[in-house]
């Protein structure tokens, strides 16, 4: 048994500058217990993690690990009982090797040889690593990266196993399957696991959810009753999963459905006693009560009454109609190789060809390791194509006389985790970096760096004076976002620029891309691995796969065809996960959904026809 | 903060491993990169940076974290060696592991007037522990010859200056970091500012 | 555009490609490289280099690791070793009715020409040899082998672990700061920054705004490892036992027979036969 009794820890104890991080907590987790702590930023999640594998000492209270009180003479044989695995996989991992690192706790705990082999041969089987003990640290994903983590810590074969935000930094499949085997353990071998996230779908399946808010529990209980209390857990930034949520919705139109839903299985099961009639009572009827009310949307696609699909063109109001003839960019069977001729040559992209016109938004989509990183590189000559092309304005870039500064001024580029890449100290010095560079008069620089922080959100007069390391996550890709707004480029390219904050920081950051992106006409290219809440800006989406382009089209065309972008390594907006989930329930459920208000709509419909029935 | 704290500079514990690792590691970089080649105009030779890790480890950080980054740098030459002059760990290894020892010692002389100027001057005292230390051994070898010595000022007095300006500058960042402090003063006047 | 560094970069690289060098025991490597690279810090004359010559030609043949590739990493030090070679020639003091130009302390003669010749292909067998070395081995390999070569040195106190350590964590470090390097120059170059421009404070100053980031970060990393080795139960070399096992083999006894010969066949070459 873990026990914390009014545990409360200050970073700084007893200085002027304290940080109360965490206040009178009190919890246990018993041997074999699947527990979740959910709280936002800064809640003091990963201060307790620490404390409870004495990493940290508290300032007052009590924390006993199995009636081991954790005091500084206990503190190795704490560390050993809990283990901890943490958010960046890189910054964890020793050794160069999987076999290596994970035989690094084993070795300190001076265990006899064969005894660590077993473990680290046991633990590596036990995460599905087995054919990877070999392998170079280097070479993995995240996913792979973190469970090499997980084997590492689970071969000192502790009795509770910390996860403090395992997920952030690795693909959505990768953190299911990892979940799924962090509670596999719990089954297998008896692990007690505490899971710290941001993210609700992951808890659902967890014995108990203990809810942080500002150093303090401000909830306690399963799953079910917390996401049972949505309005509070929106009070304090966090969300309930999406299916709750539409759970919620259709209950409240009067669908008999159970108070908390969890999983989109448990909503189909629900919803198998609502399901619409056998085919040969429905009929023509239905089918047209249901064309009457979906083609008050736009966007939806229609279904014809022999049921094929015909698509309305995704989003025809937004932009004008000719497309312009000439793209703006354009890469034609544009090659390139990592490393090429050497033994550890990466093959990135193996002939694209894809346009982008100007005035138009753009999704480049694709799984892990696509290639997508790599191509919006050449979109702003930081690589220059040596097999294939790339044009601007119809010229190619290669060209001998080819201004490239015009081009790298054309096009602005947000990196992958912006946030790691801003170089300056100071807010308004980062921003100011290129109207400073070009030479600008003072008023002039000053004007677009309060322009462009006004643009992303940010006080201008609150904001220019901050240290760039002070800030949050968010709020630092704001300030990456600035920066570049601040050089008036035409076409803005965003690398994942939502991927890894927590639920609130992407909601805001999405909202305020969606807004900027409407606003201020630019032609704009969304790099991500899903069809998130970013997809549904996008004119057209072009789905990236191993280094080709496997697919291309209107963003809701593509949704419709789940199965294929599934064996891409794509993941669906999550309604439309949601919907394929219901097709056990509503066989013809449309998959070309963004928001969960379409799946409740769509739903409404086909209950509704029951309801008419009966 | 943490639940074992009782250390003294000479202590060797995890956290001065990591440091000292993680710095060495800087310094290969530079060095792996060519980043830490700096052409000095008119001359052969490049001025390196390549010490100035093993300096910073030793004002932030102390002797030992100082002295383990410096020796890791010292490996790396001696690894690397290209010239033909550093296969001899006496004179790549040695010198470097006295930059830790005698920046800090110019550092902590210094520190209680002004941080910034004592890391300045570790910065000039750790690049002439470098110079000094890796031609007088070469010397002492016989490896290059006396009148070689001249070529080599204006590279060793491009040095100094960039570790001068160089290890102030990093040394104001992670302290100011570490400060905790959120945000900067004005320093001028606002209509001068570009921000 | 010098965006992409890790392209050129094979330090600490260790390659998977199951040669026979790669099966050796560790220390097997590290003392056999160690002794012809002592050998050929003592050799004066291309004899003797050629007799270590031998050695590496035979390194090569059983270590699949394409020559290409090995002096990928020499690429960027070919401007060095360029200016070492000219150092070289122009401040050999040949006996003055051998000198064909003199100016000052500076000189030119085929003796001159000689000498560097001869640094420059010692600087390629070590190079050489000292890389196919960590091509060939795994990191760890290397660390566990050279902590038990220092073993003895434990009865005198010296921390051998931590040192090791130290040295395994750098080169943990090495391609993620390389990588953190490349964001930030790639994130500078695409906002307009140019880094091989300006004068030498300009440069300097440049510079720093990519180091001081790298630093900041850097540290901050350092932190976060630390907590996970201290969480990883890591005291040091205290009661810190060792997966795995290493083994002398016969090849092992076989390599490292020919290595001292060959070492030894070297500098008897050089130094006494004189050729
Ligand atoms: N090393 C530190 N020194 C001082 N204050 C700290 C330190 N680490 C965290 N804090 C502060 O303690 C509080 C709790 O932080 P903690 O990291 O535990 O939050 P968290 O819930 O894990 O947040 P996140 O979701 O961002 O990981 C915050 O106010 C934070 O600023
Ligand atoms: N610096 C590099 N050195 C070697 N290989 C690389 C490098 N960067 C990317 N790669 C390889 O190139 C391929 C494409 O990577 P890229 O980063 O472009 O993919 P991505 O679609 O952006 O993936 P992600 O969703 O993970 O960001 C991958 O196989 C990757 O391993
Ligand atoms: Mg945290
Ligand atoms: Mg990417």
């Amino acid at each position: 048994m873990l026990e914390v009794s009014n545990l409360s820890f200050a970073y700084n104890a007893g200085r002027e500058d304290a940080i109360q991080a965490l206040s009178d907590v009190s919890l246990h987790v018993a041997p074999g217990e699947l527990v979740a702590i959910i709280g936002h930023n800064g809640s003091g999640k990963s201060t307790l993690a620490k404390l409870l594998c004495a990493i940290l000492a508290p300032t007052a209270g009590s924390i006993a690990v199995d009636g081991i009180p954790a005091t500084a003479d206990n503190v190795w044989e704490i560390r050993r009982r809990v283990g901890m695995v943490f958010q960046r996989p890189d910054d964890q991992l020793i050794a160069n090797t999987v076999i290596d690192d994970v035989a690094f706790g084993p070795e300190n705990l001076g265990l006899p040889r064969d005894e660590i082999e077993r473990r680290v041969r046991d633990s590596l089987a036990a995460l599905g690593l087995a054919d990877l003990i070999h392998a170079q640290i280097s070479e993995l994903s995240g996913g792979e990266k973190q469970r090499v983590a997980i084997a590492g810590v689970l071969a000192m074969q502790p009795a509770y196993l910390i996860l403090d935000e395992p997920t952030t930094m690795i693909a959505p499949s990768q953190a299911r399957q990892l979940i799924g085997l962090a509670r596999d353990l719990r089954d297998r071998v008896g692990l007690a696991v505490i899971h710290i996230t941001h993210f609700m779908p992951e808890v659902v399946g967890f014995d108990r959810v203990i809810v942080l808010d500002g150093g303090r529990v401000l909830m306690h209980g399963t799953p079910r009753e917390i996401f049972g209390r949505a309005d509070e857990l929106r009070a304090v930034g966090l969300s309930v999963p999406q299916v709750t949520d539409l759970a919620r919705r259709l209950r409240a139109r009067g669908v008999a459905l159970p108070e908390v839903v969890l999983t989109a299985e448990e909503l189909a099961v629900a919803l198998f006693d609502h399901r619409p009639p056998l085919r040969q009572s429905s009929g023509q009827a239905t089918n047209d009560h249901r064309n009457g009310t979906e083609s008050q949307e736009p966007g939806i696609a229609q279904e014809t009454g022999d049921g094929r699909r015909v698509t309305s063109d995704a989003r025809p109001e937004t932009r004008d109609q000719t497309p312009n003839p000439q793209p703006l960019l354009e890469a034609r069977d544009l090659r390139y190789t990592y490393m090429d001729g050497t033994p550890l040559a990466q093959e990135a992209l193996r002939g694209v060809d894809c346009a982008l016109y100007e005035g138009e938004t753009l999704a480049l989509l694709g799984g892990t390791q696509a290639g997508k990183s790599t191509l919006i590189e050449f979109f702003n000559a930081l690589r220059l194509p040596q097999r294939g092309h790339v044009f601007f304005e119809g010229q190619d870039v290669t060209a001998p006389g080819f201004d490239l500064d015009r081009l790298r001024q054309a096009v602005g580029v947000v990196f992958q985790q912006p946030e790691t890449q801003l170089f300056e100290e100071t807010v308004g010095k980062d921003v100011s970096y290129v109207p400073r560079r070009k030479g600008l008069p003072p008023a002039e620089s000053r004007a677009l760096v309060a322009q462009a922080l006004t643009n992303v959100g940010l006080d201008y007069e609150a904001f220019r004076l901050r240290y760039i390391y002070a800030l949050s996550g968010g709020q630092k890709r704001r300030v990456a976002l600035a920066g570049v707004l601040a050089a008036q480029p035409r076409v803005l390219v965003l690398d994942e620029p939502v991927a890894g904050l927590d639920p609130r920081g992407r909601a805001e950051l999405a909202a305020l891309i969606i807004d900027l992106t409407r606003r201020l006409g630019l032609t704009v290219v969304l790099v991500g691995n899903a069809v998130d809440e970013l997809a549904e800006l996008a004119d057209r989406a072009v789905v990236l796969h191993e280094g080709r382009v496997a697919m291309e089209g209107p963003l809701r065309a593509l949704l419709r065809r789940a199965e294929e972008l599934h064996a891409l390594g794509l993941e669906l907006s999550e309604p439309a996960e949601i919907a394929l989930a219901l097709h056990a329930v509503f066989r013809d459920l449309p998959t070309d959904l963004l928001r969960i208000e379409e799946l409740e709509e769509a739903l409404m419909n086909r209950l509704q026809i029951v309801n008419c029935k009966f | 903060m943490a639940v074992v704290t009782r250390e003294s500079p000479t202590t060797l514990n995890t956290r001065k491993i990591v440091v000292a690792g993680v710095l060495g590691a800087i310094a290969i970089v530079l060095g792996v990169t060519r980043l830490g080649f700096i052409p000095v105009p008119n001359v052969s030779g490049n001025a390196t940076i390549m010490h100035i890790p093993a300096i910073i480890g030793a004002v932030l950080e102390g002797p030992v974290v100082g002295v383990l980054a410096g020796g890791i740098f010292g490996i790396f030459s001696l690894l690397q060696d290209t010239t033909g002059l550093f296969s001899n760990p006496l004179v790549s290894v040695l010198p470097r592991l006295l930059i830790g020892l005698t920046s800090w010692l110019a550092y902590r002389s210094l520190a209680g007037r002004n941080v910034y100027m004592a890391a300045a001057v570790a910065g000039v005292v750790g690049t002439l522990t470098n110079t000094i230390g890796v031609v007088g051994m070469l010397l002492i070898f016989g490896l290059i010859p006396f009148a070689a010595v001249a070529t080599i000022i204006p590279q060793a007095i491009a040095e100094i200056v960039i570790a001068a300006v160089l290890t102030p500058l990093v040394v104001r960042g992670v302290n100011l970091v570490r400060s905790g402090r959120t945000s900067a003063t004005e320093t001028g006047p606002r209509d001068k500012s570009s921000f | 555009m010098a965006v992409e560094f890790s392209r050129n970069i094979t330090f600490g690289q260790y390659l998977n490609l199951g040669s026979p060098i790669h099966r050796l025991d560790p220390r097997t490597k590290i003392l056999a490289v160690s002794a012809l690279m002592f050998a050929i810090l003592l050799t004066r004359t291309f004899g003797g280099l050629a007799v270590a010559l031998v050695g590496a030609a035979l390194i090569f043949a059983f270590a699949r690791v394409p020559l290409g590739y090995t002096l990928r990493g020499m690429r960027l030090l070919a401007n060095t070793m360029l200016v070492i070679f000219v150092f070289q020639v122009l401040f050999f003091r040949a006996p003055p009715e051998r000198t064909l130009w003199s100016w000052w302390i500076l000189s030119f003669s085929w003796d001159g020409v000689f000498q560097g010749s001869l640094t420059l292909l010692r600087v390629l067998l070590l190079y050489y040899l000292v890389n196919t070395l960590m091509f060939t081995t795994p990191l760890m390999d290397l660390a566990d082998g050279t902590e038990i070569m220092l073993e003895p040195l434990k009865r005198l106190r010296v921390p051998v672990n931590e040192l090791v350590m130290t040295l395994v964590v750098a080169l943990k470090f090495v391609p993620l700061l390389v990588a953190e390097l490349e964001r930030l120059i790639k994130a500078q170059t695409a906002r307009g920054a140019r880094f091989d421009q300006g004068s030498l404070l300009q440069r300097a100053r440049k510079l720093g705004a990519v180091l001081i980031p790298l630093f900041v970060n850097a540290l901050g990393r350092a932190e976060v490892l630390t907590t996970a080795m201290d969480a990883r139960c890591y005291r040091g070399g205290r009661g810190r036992t060792k997966r795995r096992v290493l083994t002398f083999r016969r090849a092992d006894g076989l390599a490292l027979g020919l290595a001292l010969l060959l070492a030894a066949a070297a500098i008897v070459v050089s130094r006494v036969i004189g050729i």
